[in-house]
């Protein structure tokens, strides 16, 4: 009797894992409890146990490789059994419906964390209506939150199946795509050599690609860079820190930046055809990095907000922005953006503007460096800001005298807190 | 109005009586939660020294011969990596990384950094390891938090984060739903050992410490912290299910 080893759920939040060793070979004798592979989720891996003897005959997946909970990855069968009868692996998909529950994951006991009842069972699809998409009860409800047609999803799991992460990237790809852009014909890239070949692109990085491509191609882009004390600034948000108001080092860029754009107003406003538009809100977007990505959650009415406000804001946009659970419509409306490399420990870049802004901030580390105080050496913390502009808009001058005010406004932070 | 009174002050006796019970059915389960979790300080201890000695409380604890147990450390300079870890994070060749059965790349464990290795049986709390890991974040947020350092989980990266870098490294391994590996808290280490490396798989990682933070601050009492905060918080986060057996 051969029996099928699936990946197994180790968590309610898993959908799918990565075989990282197998611990037996194919044609090797298992004997119930041996560790047979080894699979990882997030940082913590799991070592499989076989819950029967035999032999291992079959292997679905190669090490290293990815796969959704509930599909087969390998089959024991009893000794002596050949694996000429098994299904090959290009059949693998039919199996999944027809394995009511995984065999080789130890046994459950009854009693479970009471959320397991909600998680979908991806190894028991319900039954396909006629010509409807294969989605878990979940992914269906989440569709149905936000509004997603699941017909316009491709689905990367089993038979097409719509897994919650496509859910995501198509929302992410949505919300991108939104932001404008009409689609132009890209050009192509020359190709390195014959001998590697180009990856598809992931729905996100060609969102991203239109966007900068559209950017630099029609916005005359300058940069002016200033230096910048920071010591102050580190200073007020110890201070508020420690009387239990958290802010980071760029929610004080922010609010200095919404302080600056309110004498230079020419910061936060769009070219278009029409003449030049001056927003009145300051909606500034904080670029947040994606292992595959980026997204630009928008800080709303930044002129109107504390930097206490903006803070919280900040953190929460941003948090659910790297977890995927943030709404298109907290994603557009920019009409300035701050990109922050300091972690990186960047001295300083040159960000691309993002369509239909004017302007973009970016902000590299900020480090401690030699200076001349009073004709006497001394050391201070520098951080260097550079601002990308459109010239259609915004002059040379004019950009040295906005980062001029942006300068004072973080070497004096009082400014902000009043 | 005296018959109302009394029956009034009965129900007061009842309140009390239920709170009171309430009370101690709380202390027990506690006590008994306090009784069953050991934590043990190791003090500076080999990393293959202290390898043996979680495989042995493993099959302990998964026998239900050994009770669950917290084994707090320090390792003298040693690189290791995770099953799956990309050994081209090494960056100094001439590192020999100890490949271990834990998730995560390649990290680095020293003199100064608090490392906890917790015994945990998840198969009678929850067959959750994701819910394991953010519990682990929580408590290293919380320990944080109590030497003045603002941290913060990354969903999608795993550990523990302030805005300098990464404070604590996470890695766990599971042996028939029983824990073992864990968590990496830099304290005072001298964070130069990480520099030879892409600390867990990310290129240019910037690492921190609760030193570097801000206050002064030594290992001795962040077991302390780590050690009344580690029973309640796992309780709460992951609480017994069923007893083994």
């Amino acid at each position: 009797m051969a029996t099928e080893i699936t990946m197994p759920k180790l968590s309610d939040t898993m959908t799918e894992g990565r075989l990282i060793a197998w611990k037996k070979g194919v044609g090797e004798k298992v004997e119930r409890g041996d560790i047979i592979a080894e699979v990882e989720t997030d940082k913590a891996t799991m070592e499989l146990e076989a819950f029967v003897s035999g032999i291992l005959v079959e292997t679905r997946i190669k090490a290293g490789e990815m796969a959704p909970v509930g599909t087969v990855i390998a089959v024991i069968g009893a000794a002596g059994e050949a694996a000429s009868h098994q299904p090959s692996a290009s059949e693998q998909p039919e199996k999944a419906p027809t394995a009511p529950e995984p065999a080789a994951p130890p046994a459950e006991p009854p009693l479970e964390a009471p959320e397991a009842a909600a998680a979908p069972k991806v190894s028991v699809p319900p039954a396909p209506e006629g010509g409807e998409e294969k989605a878990s009860p979940m992914v269906r409800r989440l569709a149905r939150e936000k509004g997603i047609d699941l017909a316009q999803v491709a689905g990367s799991g089993p038979e097409g199946r719509i897994l919650q992460e496509d859910l995501e990237r198509f929302l992410a790809e949505q919300v991108k795509v939104e932001v404008k852009v009409e689609e132009k014909p890209k050009p192509e890239a020359a190709q390195p050599s014959a001998g590697s070949s180009p990856q598809p692109l992931s729905r996100m990085r060609g969102a991203i690609a239109r966007t900068v491509s559209l950017a630099w191609q029609t916005i005359p882009h300058f940069a002016v860079t200033v230096a910048v004390d920071m010591g102050e600034s580190e200073r007020v948000r110890q201070e508020l820190k420690e009387s239990g108001t958290p802010v980071s080092l760029n929610d004080l860029i922010v609010k200095a930046c919404a302080i600056a754009i309110g004498r230079f107003p020419l910061a936060n406003a769009s070219f278009g055809a029409d003449g030049i538009t001056t927003h009145a809100e300051v909606n500034i977007g904080i670029a947040v990095a994606l292992d595959d990505g980026l997204l630009v959650p928008v800080v709303r009415n930044c002129q109107a907000l504390s930097l206490k406000e903006i803070g919280s804001k900040s953190r929460d946009l941003s948090e659910r922005a790297r977890s995927g659970r943030i709404s298109e419509a907290e994603l557009v409306g920019g009409t300035f953006t701050v990109s922050n490399l300091g972690m990186y420990g960047v001295d300083e870049f040159t960000a691309v503007i993002m369509p239909p802004q004017g302007a973009i901030l970016s902000v590299g580390a900020v480090a401690d460096q030699p200076v001349i105080k009073g004709g006497h050496l001394a050391a201070a913390r520098i951080m260097r800001a550079t601002l990308s502009s459109d010239h259609r808009l915004i002059n040379g001058a004019y950009a040295a005298r906005f980062l001029t005010e942006l300068k004072r406004v973080l070497e004096n932070p009082v400014v902000m807190l009043v | 109005m005296f018959f109302l009174h009394k029956r009034f002050s009965v129900l007061i006796l009842n309140i009390l009586f239920i709170l009171v019970n309430w009370f101690l059915l709380r202390v027990s389960a506690t006590l008994w939660q306090k009784g069953t979790m050991l934590i043990l300080d190791l003090g500076t201890i080999d990393f293959h020294d202290a390898y043996a000695i979680q495989e042995r409380l493993v099959a302990g604890v998964a026998a239900g011969t050994e009770p669950e147990t917290l084994l707090l450390l320090e390792h003298p300079p040693v690189y290791t990596i995770g099953s799956g870890g990309d050994e081209g994070n090494v960056l100094d060749p001439g590192i020999v990384a100890v490949r271990i059965n834990r998730g995560g790349d390649v990290t680095w464990h020293g003199p100064g950094q608090l490392v906890g290795y917790p015994i945990v049986n998840l198969a009678a709390r929850a067959r959750d390891l994701h819910r394991y890991l953010r519990f682990l974040e929580e408590l290293l947020v919380a320990v944080a938090a109590d030497f003045r350092v603002e941290a913060w989980r990354i969903p999608g990266r795993t550990g523990v984060w302030t805005e300098e870098g990464k404070l604590a490294s996470i890695g766990v391994g599971v042996r028939r739903w029983v824990t073992m590996h864990g968590f990496a808290l830099n304290v005072t280490a001298d964070l130069a050992g990480f520099g030879r490396i892409n600390p867990c798989g990310i290129a240019g990682c910037p690492v921190t410490s609760l030193a570097a933070e801000g206050d002064r601050v030594r290992i001795e009492e962040v077991k302390g912290r780590v050690t009344e905060r580690f029973g309640p918080l796992l309780a709460e986060r992951l609480p017994v299910l069923l007893t083994s057996g």
